[in-house]
């Protein structure tokens, strides 16, 4: 049986989640992901995307010999190019434990999370880039600056086109286009405020079907943070 | 590499397109006479449809046919 390279991804941040514990550096809890993914056949992590505590805000610190904290956030985008070449590429946020989360940490989880359904809700075949531009979620204004640069974006081999920008990025920054059946899209979600102690980054990789979307990642979610 | 190209389009000065690959080689297979231009859109373009099989590779597992 020859496996789907997300459902090697999803064995291999089962396997991360599970070696998480204060006192575990970020390279030391992200080489479990690559440990797993070149024993499931998978090929390379293409950034170096897994960061903890405060360097989860601003997004885009890379994994480091910095240490994890007790009760603060692990944030992994796994951008795995994995079995058979094809990129798997979804987001997940971990709390390190061993309390429970605070109220402020749900929020921004919780705040995430609707992100991400929001636009997945929108988003099917026919669609105009523009128009999902203009009808995906409304980002609170303290969220604004850190927002991660896009919606949405193709996936393939890696990262690709097309990319989904927000509404207020699309004058500078978008391109118009059509979603159609067949694409793989990736929705994504940063949530962090400008100048906080931490943030939450989420996603999901979804196919475009002729009716609108099939999920594709299945990795669940953190059910402490969504309370 | 050059030849093969020519050889395949008929002319010397056939327009490649490139996607990633050694600076050294995309200079050199210039000077040869190729014209050389980007490759990565029309590549995204053509990679942005996933066929059946693709999807299975993604996400649909599927069960590797018994040698005959």
């Amino acid at each position: 049986m020859r496996i789907a390279s997300l459902r090697a991804t999803e064995v291999a941040v089962s396997k991360l989640r599970d070696a998480i514990r204060p006192g575990i550096t970020e390279n030391g809890l992200w080489s479990v992901l690559h440990q797993s993914v070149i024993e499931q056949t998978g090929d390379y992590c293409e950034t170096r995307l897994l960061s903890a505590g405060q360097r989860t805000n601003p997004w885009f610190q890379e994994t480091s010999s910095c240490t994890i904290g007790e009760n603060e956030f692990i944030a992994l985008d796994t951008d795995v190019v994995g079995c058979h070449r094809c990129c798997s590429d979804f987001s997940r946020t971990f709390h390190s434990g061993p309390g429970h989360p605070t109220d402020a940490q749900k929020e921004l989880y919780k705040t995430a999370y609707e992100q991400l359904n929001y636009n997945m809700s929108i988003l099917k075949p026919d669609l105009t880039f523009r128009e999902y531009a203009e009808r995906a979620w409304d980002i609170p204004d303290k969220y604004y600056a850190n927002r991660y640069y896009l919606s949405a974006h193709g996936c393939g081999m890696m990262g690709e086109y097309p990319y989904l920008y927000h509404r207020g990025d699309f004058p500078d920054a978008g391109y118009d286009g059509v979603i159609e059946p067949g694409m793989v899209i990736c929705v994504e979600s940063y949530v962090g405020e400008e100048g906080g102690t931490q943030g939450v980054e989420l996603e999901r990789q979804v196919l475009i079907t002729e009716t609108g979307i099939e999920v594709l990642s299945k990795f669940p979610f953190e059910e402490a943070l969504l309370q | 590499m050059a030849n093969l190209v020519t050889e395949l389009v008929g002319k010397k000065d056939a327009t490649l397109g490139l996607e990633r690959l050694n600076a050294n080689i995309a200079i050199a297979l210039r000077d040869l006479g190729l014209k050389i231009v980007d490759a990565q859109k029309p590549v995204e373009m053509a990679r942005a449809i996933k066929s059946a099989e693709e999807i299975k590779c993604v996400s649909h597992r599927f069960v590797q046919p018994k040698l005959q």
